[in-house]
This record gives structure tokens, sequence and C-alpha cells, in this order.
């Protein structure tokens, strides 16, 4: 009786998940297409002269999950450089991460030279397939404007070859901008990092942390000593992956503040906006001369940087 | 006063060249030293005779001889100057003359230069090239696009525009 009991609740519960309306269902089979197949972003760049819009280039960047674009706006007096970081993050939303710099001439100097007025932004942005990143290179302003419309959409081709292996990025354009002032490049990385933190006194390990970051992405680590010691707060970014031969590379940045109990949580500054960089997979290690100072003891704190589980180093 | 002393400065007593104050000490000496007043005695003797003894006068050729001296060296620098090249010759300009001239001269560069200075231009293009971006818009004749038209020096602006019809999402 009570097999049958388990037997009918699990029937139940397949039945709700792969023929309902539920979001298992939903989530699975969407997940599964967003992974198999590639994501599309489509670019085009529109002139809006009040009420009437012009289509002045179209571009399709197609590539697996992750890929990365620039977009690049030039012309004699204004560039601006937009660099999109692209990561699936749900059944079919996106997390793009934009950092957008521009440089316009603004005049020259008694020597003749050239002054620009750079801007740099940054913008973590959640799209679903569909929506779309409106980019307004000049602002949004009366008049007429130039618009940039980004839209993700799942692709026609799968991201991955029956051999396993990535499909290459495509660029496929169907207009090409007038002057070619606009530029599109297109590349992918790893995002997904799985890193692992460890506090020493004295060279023992006494605290451990572990987390998954993506890129660029800031996240805190809190380190519980073992024994009667403050806790440690990590707050790390992995700031860059860079290509490299034999091993990547990656950049961090991170700073550390000692959780005192004792003063209600108060934070104090161990390290504040330290870096380094190192290969992927190797331990990078910096001394606390300041968190021990008192105690009389060492620490020091070590990073190791891997890649997240499923994240491929194509 | 010693009597050294005042042998120093009888010069100066005959010449009148000694303050008040000296000449009335070397008198007194004078009046009471034989001698001293012996050595007066002989220094005036001497300048008397002195001034009796001859002027030599310059002889009445030495005018004539000067005078063909130099035409004779003007002449052989003439003679000279003939046979060296053009570049090579001293021009010969008064001083004042060529002090004016390099003074003008570095004036007028002066003057050049200030006028010229990239400063002066660029005061007036160092305003924003942004406010100067209403050109008519004959780029698409062309077929370049010309971006200063949209500028009006705004920050460039990034957000999502969802799609108001999900069911539509092109696959």
């Amino acid at each position: 009786m009570k097999v049958q009991t388990i037997l009918v609740i699990l029937f139940s519960a397949m039945l709700l998940a792969f023929t309902g309306d539920g979001r298992l269902n939903k989530a699975f089979s969407a997940n599964a297409s967003v992974e198999q197949k590639q994501i599309k972003f489509v670019v085009k760049t529109i002139e809006q002269k009040g009420e009437t819009e012009e289509l002045l280039s179209e571009a399709t960047i197609a590539g697996a999950p992750g890929t990365d674009f620039n977009i690049v706006l030039q012309d004699k007096h204004f560039k601006m450089d937009a660099k999109f970081m692209t990561d699936v993050v749900g059944v079919d939303s996106l997390a793009v991460h934009a950092a957008l710099n521009t440089r316009r001439l603004y005049g020259y100097s008694e020597r003749e030279l050239p002054l620009y007025e750079e801007d740099v932004q940054d913008a973590t942005l959640h799209a679903h397939l569909g929506d779309k990143l409106i980019l307004l290179p000049f602002g949004q302003r009366a008049g007429d404007k130039l618009k940039i419309e980004i839209i993700p959409l799942t692709g026609e081709e799968t991201a991955y070859l029956p051999s396993g292996a990535m499909r290459s990025i495509s660029i496929k354009i169907q207009k090409s901008s007038p002057g070619g002032i606009i530029n599109i490049q297109a590349t992918r990385i790893p995002h997904r990092f799985s890193v692992e933190i460890s506090l020493f006194e004295n060279g023992n390990q006494i605290a451990r942390g572990e987390a998954d970051y993506l890129l660029k992405q800031a996240k805190e680590i809190i380190l519980q000593p073992t024994g009667t010691g403050d806790p440690l707060a990590v707050n790390l970014t992995i700031d860059q992956f860079q290509r490299y031969r034999p091993i990547d590379q990656i950049d961090i940045q991170f700073d550390i503040h000692r959780i005192v109990r004792a003063e209600n949580d108060k934070r104090e500054a161990v390290a504040l906006d330290w870096a380094g960089a190192g290969n992927l997979g190797s331990s990078l290690n910096y001394p606390l001369n300041e968190y021990g100072r008192s105690s009389g003891k060492t620490y020091s704190i070590k990073f190791t940087v891997k890649l997240a589980s499923g994240e491929s180093q194509d | 006063m010693s009597c050294d002393e005042v042998n120093a400065k009888l010069e100066a007593l005959f010449d009148g060249s000694l303050d008040s104050k000296s000449q009335e000490t070397v008198e007194y000496h004078l009046s009471v030293c034989q001698k001293c007043q012996v050595d007066r005695h002989q220094m005036a003797e001497l300048r008397r005779l002195l001034r009796r003894s001859m002027v030599v006068a310059p002889s009445d050729l030495l005018d004539e001889r000067t005078m063909r001296a130099f035409d004779d060296r003007w002449k052989s620098r003439g003679a000279a100057g003939a046979k060296t090249p053009w570049w090579k010759r001293r021009i010969t300009i008064p001083v004042p003359a060529f002090g004016l001239a390099l003074a003008l001269l570095v004036a007028i560069i002066s003057l050049v230069t200030l006028l010229n200075r990239p400063g002066d231009k660029s005061s007036k293009r160092m305003v924003p090239e942004t406010s100067a971006k209403n050109a008519p818009a004959a780029d698409s004749v062309r077929g370049v696009i010309d971006l200063s038209r949209f500028d009006h020096g705004e920050r460039a602006i990034i957000y999502v525009e969802r799609n108001s019809n999900p069911q539509s999402v092109e696959r």
C-alpha cells in the first residue's frame, strides 16, 4: 500500500512536469532550447526623425550562449565603444553587462591639440528574449535621434556541432551602415568561475569559502575562522579574463573587512582596492599583516579561481 | 711730520694739490727744518729749469709724410679690394646704423611670431565642437552619416524595452 502511494505521487509529479503548463515543463523545454541553440542578437541602427524611423544598418550576431560583442560607432568627432557581456541566467532571460565608453571632440587646446570629452558608464541589464536593448549614443534629447536596437533571440543553429565542438560565432550584415560608421565584433570567453578563498593563520588554514562568480560581478564571501576570531568579509570581482597560452589568465580585485563582533559587527578595513593577476587555476596569495598585528600571528589569504562547471574554455 | 713725509709731499705742494691742513703742516715743517728747505729750493730750481727748456715741435714734413702714408694705405687696400670676391669683402656700416637695423629686424621677427601664436587662433577655436553642429544633413546624399547632427553633448543612455507581445518572439 505504501509503495503504491509513492508511485502515484511520483507519476503525478512527472505528469505535471512534462505535460502540464507548469513552470518546470516550461523551464525544461526553454532551457534545453537555450542551451542547445545559439543566441542571436539583431543589431539595428535607426535614425528617428520625429515620428518616422529610417533603418540605417542591420546585422545579426549568432553564437553560443555567453557570446559577447562590441559595437563601435565612430566618425571624425565622436566615438562610442559599447561592450556587451551576455549571460543566459534563466529560462529565457539574459544578464547583459554593458560598458559604454564615449569620446567626443570638444575643441582644441592652445597648442592646437585636440581636447576630448570622455564618459564611461557601466550597467547591468536583465532582458528576456524578444526584449529590446535600446542604446541612445547621444542621449534622448528631442530632435533627430540615433538609436541602436539590440534584440536577443534564440538562434536557428545549434550552439554545438555534432562533434561536440562549439559552433563558431557568425556576424551577418543585412544592411551595411553608410560610410561604415558602425563596427561590430563578437567573441566568446568564459564568464562563469568557481572561486575558493582560504584564510591561513601561521600557515594553517582556519577559514574557507567558495562561490561561483560571473565575470565583472562583485560578490561577497564571509570567512569565519575557527575559534573565536572575527570573521572576514571578502568582496571579490573577477575583473578580466585573458586568453593566454599555455594557460589563460584572470585579473581579480578585492576588498577585505574584518567584522568586529564585539562592536556590533562594525567593519574594519583590512585590505582596500587590492588586485592581482595570475594563471587560471593557480593560487594567488596575499599576506594580511594588518589583520594579525595585535595577536603576533601571521595571516594570509589565498584565492583559487577556476572555470565553473559547465563552462568551456573554448 | 717727518722730513721724509714732507719730502714726499713737496711735489704736491708745488702743484697746489694739497689740502689746507696738509699744506699748513708742510709749511710749518719747512719753516723750522733747514734740510727740507734745501730740498724745496732744489725742487723749485728743477721745475724752473724744466719750464724754461725748449719745447720740441714736430717737423714741418710730418703732416706731409703722414698724409702720404695714409694715401698709400688706402690705395693699397683699394687695389686688394678689387681683387677680393664680393662675398669676402667687408661691408662697412656705421655702428649706430647697424645697431638700429638689427633692432628693427628683431622687433619685426618678434611681432610676426607673436601674431602667429597658436593660442591666438585657438582662443577662437576653443568653442566646443558641439555648438557648431547644426550643419545641413547632406550626408544622405553622399551616403555618409554625419553623426554630429545627433550630438547635443548628452550622455549615452541604455535601457530595456520590454516586448509587449512575448508570444511573437522571433525564433
